[in-house]
């Protein structure tokens, strides 16, 4: 069984927001970056995931077991980070460790204290007294104690700073050497995967953009720079996005050869990076 | 559960060591009466719901405060684990309290502050028992359901109708039963402890259960975010 989180057709909806018909697949030994601008649904997929809301439609499978049903024994095997800090801030580190310890199984204390001498975080230090990122990195100690099998992260780097944006990252690329540990990660700071990321997993809006391979999008997207002249409304209906100015348009394809058929050597084709796909996905048709 | 027992006390430790000051409050109280030995009952109680229900609050508002029921609920543990041990607590929080009611009478007569005041008596327990569940009864529903801040308004309001209701309809049944409730009352009142203890004991069990369904129903089917 290499499906470690299977996701179909899930559906929830609030007043003002849904949810709907969201699927993908992460296997085992990957890295799942899951985008989307703020809002799009993130955090509610993931609170769905991990049970805290409950959905209206569709099924979660983790590894294997209905998320559910099978609610602990997916738990035990579930190393979890969020955006924000939701522990005892009146606590110390060691008494925070105490409360939760006892909960998993496989809690391995040796883990816990390695990660805190490598990320210098003292056991005695109240968590208020913490700064965002160490309280990230708490957060991140307590996740990787239980040897858990997969890592659920939502919005990990988000306010912090680029050193502690790239140390964080460097442990998720060393966490991912075991084959057997996966990590579904959701960012809207799309440069954290463009390096790191295995798969991605784009939500817009409440509905899914696209799971795929990175290296497949990345080699399907391109942004198409030309003159504003080549362009008509049927070709522009090619495009996911477009950018246009006075000085001529950038716009982003989701099939590179059909745009190079289209263009021929008139357009200038290049790259496209997450954050182009993201933003001219998001943004459709816009004039400067 | 017992870890989350554990976990409501440690969260609480300092709000533990403020409640020590009222103890010396309790002890002026009763060196100053001079119907000490008369406020026995009324002591124990007090003792019990006060601390009880400070403690009850305090465990709700720490996870409320930090939004923790998030980080809980993405723990391995049930969702019906949090609220029965949230309901256990009541238990652990009566005999706190209760502690605190016997160490204050204790010092009170070994060192002669006030008049002798008694140790309690089973009646004292049941009261002081019966307390502290209505508070917590009334009090976990309405938290899961609403979260602590409007519960502390809805409590208050509960908790003085569950004591206006029955008075109200007391005097009602009275008013127009000629006499049948009034006697209904005298002879309940006048039938042996052990029956009375047994109902009240009963009606409180209810009181308890019916709750704690309540608040499970509530908090299965909640959205934590």
């Amino acid at each position: 069984m290499n499906e470690i989180l299977d996701v179909r057709n899930l559906a929830k909806n609030y007043p003002g927001f849904s949810l709907n018909n969201i699927s993908f697949t992460l296997e085992k030994g990957y890295i799942m970056g899951f985008i989307g601008p703020n809002g799009a649904g993130k955090t509610t997929t993931i609170r769905l995931i991990m049970n805290l809301l409950r959905r209206d439609s569709g099924e979660i499978k983790v590894f294997g077991l209905d998320n559910i049903k099978d609610e602990l024994e997916v738990k035990e095997r579930i190393g979890f980070v969020y955006d924000e800090n939701h522990f005892y801030n009146e606590l110390s580190v060691l008494e925070m460790k105490k409360i939760i310890a006892p909960f998993y199984s496989r809690w391995d204390d040796s883990v816990f204290k390695d990660y805190l001498d490598r990320f210098e975080l003292s056991p005695r230090k109240k968590i208020k007294d913490l700064s965002r990122g160490m309280k990230m990195k708490f957060s991140l100690v307590i996740s990787l104690s239980h040897h858990a099998d997969l890592l659920i992260l939502d919005e990990p780097t988000s306010g912090l700073d680029p050193i502690f944006r790239s140390e964080l990252l460097d442990i998720l690329a060393e966490i991912i050497q075991d084959e057997n540990k996966s990590i579904f990660l959701s960012t809207h700071l799309t440069t954290d995967l463009d390096k790191m990321a295995d798969y991605i997993t784009f939500v817009n809006r409440g509905e899914l953009v696209f799971s795929e391979a990175k290296d497949t999008i990345m080699e399907r997207y391109a942004l198409v720079k030309g003159e504003n002249e080549l362009l008509d409304e049927e070709l522009k209906r090619e495009f996911v996005g477009i950018n246009q100015s006075k000085y001529g348009f950038t716009g982003l394809t989701r099939d590179v050869h059909r745009a190079r058929q289209l263009f021929g050597s008139s357009v200038l084709i290049e790259k496209a990076t997450l954050e182009d796909i993201m933003l001219y996905t998001v943004r459709g048709n816009s004039h400067v | 559960m017992f870890n989350l027992l554990i976990k409501d006390l440690i969260i609480q430790k300092k709000t533990l060591w403020y409640l020590l000051f009222y103890i010396p409050v309790l002890l002026l109280v009763l060196s100053s009466t001079t119907m000490a030995a008369d406020i026995a009952p009324a002591l124990y109680a007090t003792c019990t719901c006060f601390i009880g229900y400070f403690l009850i609050v305090g465990a709700c508002s720490y996870d409320e405060q930090n939004r923790s029921e998030v980080f809980l609920n993405s723990l391995p543990i049930r969702r019906k684990d949090i609220v029965l041990s949230k309901y256990l607590s009541i238990f652990v929080y009566a005999v706190i309290g209760l502690a605190a009611g016997i160490f204050i009478v204790l010092i009170n007569n070994i060192f002669g502050l006030g008049e002798i005041v008694r140790y309690p008596a089973s009646k004292d327990l049941l009261g002081a028992l019966c307390g502290i569940v209505i508070i917590g009864a009334t009090y976990y529903p309405l938290y899961f359901k609403f979260g602590g801040i409007k519960t502390r308004l809805l409590n208050v309001i509960v908790i003085m109708a569950i004591f206006l209701i029955p008075a109200g309809l007391v005097w009602l049944v009275e008013r127009y039963s000629q006499g049948t409730a009034y006697n209904l009352l005298t002879r309940i009142l006048s039938s042996p402890d052990w029956l009375q203890a047994l109902v009240i004991g009963v009606v409180f069990l209810m009181i308890f259960v019916v709750s704690l369904a309540g608040s499970l129903r509530i908090y299965e089917n909640k959205d934590i975010s």
